[in-house]
């Protein structure tokens, strides 16, 4: 009875060791697969595979709902960090060893097909110093861009551009051979990588949201085109995402609202309306 | 193991056996898994559907963007990495109704009860939250394409999934991936799919795509790899309708009744803040 136990402790044992073995061979395997249908080369394994959780008891209040995972988009503006600095940091620190490792990737990719591989990694190998080259350069432009971001915002973007527009002209010698589609049609975006990539934090830095805005004076699209004009109304009630009961003014058809030296207008963006600080109306 | 590769193969075979068998003994019953949507259910088709994964991500992508109309429902969760590096999931609904080559809703409700509606008809896409009674709008005639790309890139809003409603999502989807893989057949809610696994420079993401005649996307999750603590969005779509009643009021926007139009944020030139005062924020991350 005794020796059945021990031999039971014992297969369990090696099963359990056989089962962890067999998860680290697969997650040695990682996701270098080929595209062969049924292929079991995935790892199961992993921390989140558990589900474990240790529930507390907050609320969603105080929590931020923002952050690149919110866009839902297929491709990310990297950190997703609001501070430019840290943006241009972390976008450093994570681009290099992205750009080191594309030639794996892409070889990952093209071994899917099994025809031009040879003449692929040959190309790789070829386009992965001007690759480099064109990296580092990027990552110059956006650390300038930290030191002196809305000034040169249409330069990173021009500069970018260019960049690849030099990369999609060295890949088109990568994937040639009638793998690749063309370069998009006059009239799209040539960065095409990017339209989606949510960078939408940079653009709501020091915008608040608005809690309540009921009995608000009225406001019109800054696109109006109403003769200037200054006018005060009441400041709205309940405006609790300003950090004072405003003064209200509104010029060119467009509402400010003024608490101590700073200005705001309402705008729309993600989550709905927020007050952002603009510049002093005409006159102030 | 060098030696005899075989041996310890089936040992391991048996002890998993006894394992799972002893786990059995404990396990709950099976779970039902609901019968397949109907619209979905694999169909004989005239020609073989491929294996290879590069070809099914394709194809899928293909049919959808010939797809002159459809609507599908999306169930959205997504991480937020607070400031404490923290991870907290929230979630959203999306009703979407396409009519190409130029109409779009998209009602989306927040986990918090909040409802957002973006519209396009043709020639305007607006943005408008009920609850605030506020309004956005911009002109952008040419096509679901040119609205949505301008939507993201220009206005820098949101819209999730967007890749997927534009016409060139096959384009898109292959520009980007670098690597890609099968990694099983699978089901999910009882529709048989390919589960798919690709990497691009920014974003892994794995779709699950049903087989048959209809290969529409049933489950994305994507992974922001190069974001801080990695968060992902996770979205099941499911009553896909390739030919639902959609009439032109339903893209136009008519505002209600107190509808403040007001400027898209980035429309608004915006400045650093001076002195201590501070607008309340209501999260945000370092």
């Amino acid at each position: 009875m005794k020796n059945n136990l021990s031999m039971s402790l014992a297969a369990m044992a090696g099963a359990l060791a056989c089962l962890l073995g067999t998860v680290d061979e697969a997650a040695a395997r990682g996701f270098g697969g080929g595209g062969g249908a049924g292929g079991s080369g995935f790892s199961r394994g992993g921390s989140a595979g558990g589900g474990g959780l240790a529930r507390g008891g907050a609320s969603a209040g105080g929590f931020s709902r923002s952050g690149p995972a919110s866009s839902g988009s297929f491709s990310s503006g990297a950190s997703g960090a609001s501070a430019a600095s840290q943006r241009s940091a972390q976008i450093s620190q994570n681009r290099k060893p992205t750009s080191s490792n594309r030639q794996a990737q892409q070889q990952d990719w093209s071994s899917t097909s099994t025809t031009n591989q040879a003449q692929r990694q040959s190309a790789a190998s070829d386009n992965q110093a001007q690759r480099q080259q064109a990296q580092n350069q990027n990552v110059q432009t956006r650390q300038q861009g930290a030191t002196a971001r809305t000034g040169t915002r249409q330069y990173q973007a021009s500069s970018r551009t260019q960049m690849r527009q030099t990369t999609v002209q060295t890949q088109s010698g990568y994937y040639g051979r009638g793998y690749y589609p063309p370069p998009p049609p006059p009239g799209y975006y040539y960065d095409n990588d990017n339209w989606d990539n949510g960078e939408v934090a940079a653009v709501a830095i020091g915008a608040a949201a608005v809690g309540a805005i009921a009995g608000s004076a009225a406001s019109k699209s800054s696109s109006s085109t109403t003769p200037s004009t200054v006018v005060y109304t009441t400041p709205p009630s309940g405006s609790t995402g300003l950090p004072c009961n405003p003064n209200t003014v509104v010029a060119n058809g467009v509402t400010y609202y003024q608490c101590g030296s700073n200005w705001y207008n309402q705008a729309y963006g993600n989550g709905g309306a927020m007050y952002v600080p603009v510049p002093p109306p005409p006159g102030y | 193991m060098k030696s005899k590769p075989w041996r310890p193969t089936v040992r391991c075979a048996l002890y998993a056996a006894m394992l799972a068998a002893m786990a059995g003994c404990a396990a709950k019953p099976a779970v039902t898994v609901p019968a397949a949507p109907a619209a979905l259910t694999p169909a004989p088709q005239a020609e073989a559907e491929p294996t290879e994964a590069k070809d099914i991500l394709l194809r899928m992508a293909k049919f959808l963007a010939n797809t002159q109309r459809f609507s599908v429902n999306v169930g959205a969760d997504y991480d937020a990495v607070q400031e404490s590096g923290e991870k907290i999931e929230f979630g959203q609904t999306l009703a979407i109704g396409v009519n190409r080559p130029n109409q779009l809703r998209v009602e989306a409700v927040q986990s918090d009860g909040d409802k957002h509606l973006v519209l396009y008809d043709g020639k305007d896409i607006t943005a408008f939250t009920p609850a605030q009674g506020v309004y956005a709008q911009a002109s952008k005639p040419g096509g679901i394409d040119e609205a949505v790309m301008y939507f993201l890139k220009d206005l820098k809003m949101k819209l999730p999934l967007a890749v997927l409603l534009v016409s060139r999502f096959p384009t898109e989807i292959e520009s980007r991936t670098l690597a890609l893989a099968y990694v099983e057949k699978t089901e999910i809610q009882g529709t048989p799919a390919h589960h798919l696994a690709g990497r691009t420079e920014t974003v892994d993401y794995q779709v699950w795509i049903a087989q048959g005649a209809q290969p529409l996307p049933l489950r994305l999750v994507l992974t922001y790899k190069n974001a801080e603590g990695q968060p992902q969005f996770r979205a099941r779509l499911s009553d896909w309708n390739l030919s639902p009643d959609l009439q032109d009021a339903q893209f136009a926007f008519a505002p209600p009744a107190g509808a403040r139009k007001i400027a898209f944020l980035a429309e608004v030139p915006q400045i650093e803040l001076q002195g201590t005062e501070t607008p309340k924020k209501t999260g945000g991350r370092k």
